[in-house]
């Protein structure tokens, strides 16, 4: 039968479906940053959970960066605490981190 | 690949041939403990955008072009897959920037093929496979087209050569028109959208029927996900060369990448954007969203090559027009919305 590119790529992708309801896909590649992530590392913690997979994921601090003088980050405390709060999570020691 | 992010604009990786999407940071979580989503599969729609492409028109036209045509809603519930002349014609920057901004028009994603482009930008560079497992890869990448007779749940034809300079005026990025085309007067809108649409533009300062060309600019934002790639701090340098931007506008140019950043400097584009009154900053999303210092001022006008012109995403009360780099650009010497064929 036929296929879309997209079929071709979710199909290999699915570890099971729920009848008449969604899949579970497997993702390749999580990307994360300081803004969405502090509180998804919060709820592994509260539960107790490890991250699956660290090698998958590739972290950047993007959203709140100042971008004059980066390297001064008291310049932007506010900005300055969310990113220190996902990155200096210790489940964090084995995901690769990536410049901007 | 499959890939996510708990940034929607995560889409700009289906240029790469990948079903890639944003999520929310339950999503996030979920992710992170089990490497899995739980997902619907999505309806799928194609748009194909055949011909030539005007001088001065550029990917990000094109797809403003598109969610002006099927509307900042158009493609909800769908997954896009672009095809058609104009779309292969396109560099991976190019086409970066149309999957980008698929979610503005309401779609889970956007993709395009892999094709020759594709494997050329990726052969050599850092983290792509070498050597027997590129060769691998090469193969299966090689098979991930869209069958001849398959399947999608709409399809949507665009002609190249109807597309113009494009810019937005409104509050959503489906409210745009060509540089030449004026702000769509009030009995032009479905009756019940006219408040909607004339409280957007109020917001905005602007006029129903009123031409957008010639309207005054105070800022010029080059950077987002969206267009802050090496080949737009490029084509912006190679028309600013040896001129000057106008008084009155402030002028930031934001790299998406540090990547980025450096290989401007290398070439000397950092020296032309200097001689022209631009300032080159570090990147980071920057005013596309203003999470950071880079706000836009209340009530001001800036034109960006950013995403979203929603209420106060560039700052409280800040007025976005978006609009691509070279657009963008011409603003930054005139001063005011330009169509950019006049001066090129």
């Amino acid at each position: 039968m036929p296929k879309t590119l997209f079929e071709k790529i979710w199909d290999r992708h699915v570890v099971r479906t729920i009848e008449g309801g969604p899949s579970v896909l497997y993702i390749d590649k999580h990307l994360i940053h300081e803004v969405t992530s502090p509180q998804a590392f919060q709820g592994l913690e509260q539960r107790g959970i490890e991250v699956f997979r660290p090698a998958q994921i590739v972290a950047t601090a993007d959203h709140n960066v100042p971008t004059i003088n980066q390297h001064l980050t008291s310049n932007y405390t506010a900005s300055a605490i969310p990113i220190r709060a996902s990155f200096m999570s210790s489940d964090l020691n084995s995901v690769s981190p990536s410049p901007v | 690949m499959t890939i996510v992010c708990g940034d929607s604009h995560t889409s700009t990786h289906g240029a790469f041939g990948a079903i890639a999407f944003g999520i929310g940071t339950s999503e996030v979580e979920m992710v992170m403990a089990t490497q899995c989503l739980l997902q619907s599969k999505p309806r799928l729609m194609r748009i194909n955008v055949e011909g030539d492409l005007h001088k001065g028109v550029v990917s990000k036209d094109i797809i403003l072009y598109i969610i002006a045509q099927i509307s900042a809603s158009g493609a909800t519930g769908y997954f896009v897959e672009y095809a058609g002349s104009a779309i292969r014609s396109l560099s991976m920057e190019g086409r970066m920037t149309i999957c980008n901004m698929s979610i503005e028009m309401g779609a889970r994603g956007g993709m395009i093929a892999p094709d020759e482009t594709t494997f050329n930008y990726l052969k050599g560079r850092p983290f792509a496979p070498q050597g027997a497992e590129w060769d691998k890869k090469l193969a299966y990448w090689k098979t991930l087209y869209s069958d001849k007779d398959a399947r999608f749940d709409k399809e949507i034809n665009i002609d190249a050569s109807n597309i113009e300079p494009m810019i937005t005026y409104g509050t959503n990025p489906g409210m745009g028109v060509g540089i030449t085309g004026h702000i769509p007067a009030q009995n032009e809108i479905d009756e019940k959208e006219q408040p909607a649409y004339m409280k957007a533009l109020s917001y905005m300062g602007l006029q129903a029927g009123a031409s957008i060309k010639g309207k005054k600019v105070d800022y010029v934002f080059i950077g987002s996900c969206t267009n802050s790639r090496i080949e737009d701090l490029r084509l912006v340098a190679s028309f600013v060369k040896g001129r000057k931007k106008a008084d009155h506008v402030e002028v930031w140019i934001v790299p998406g990448s540090k990547q980025v950043e450096q290989q401007a400097i290398k070439e000397g584009i950092d020296k032309v954007f200097e001689a022209a009154g631009f300032h080159l900053r570090q990147p980071g999303c920057s005013a596309c969203l203003g999470m950071n210092e880079d706000k836009i001022p209340a009530g001001k006008y800036c034109i960006s090559t950013s995403n979203r012109n929603f209420e106060g995403r560039q700052g409280p009360n800040a007025r976005t027009l978006l609009a691509s780099p070279l657009t963008a650009a011409a603003a930054a010497i005139t001063g005011e919305v330009t169509d950019i064929r006049e001066l090129i």
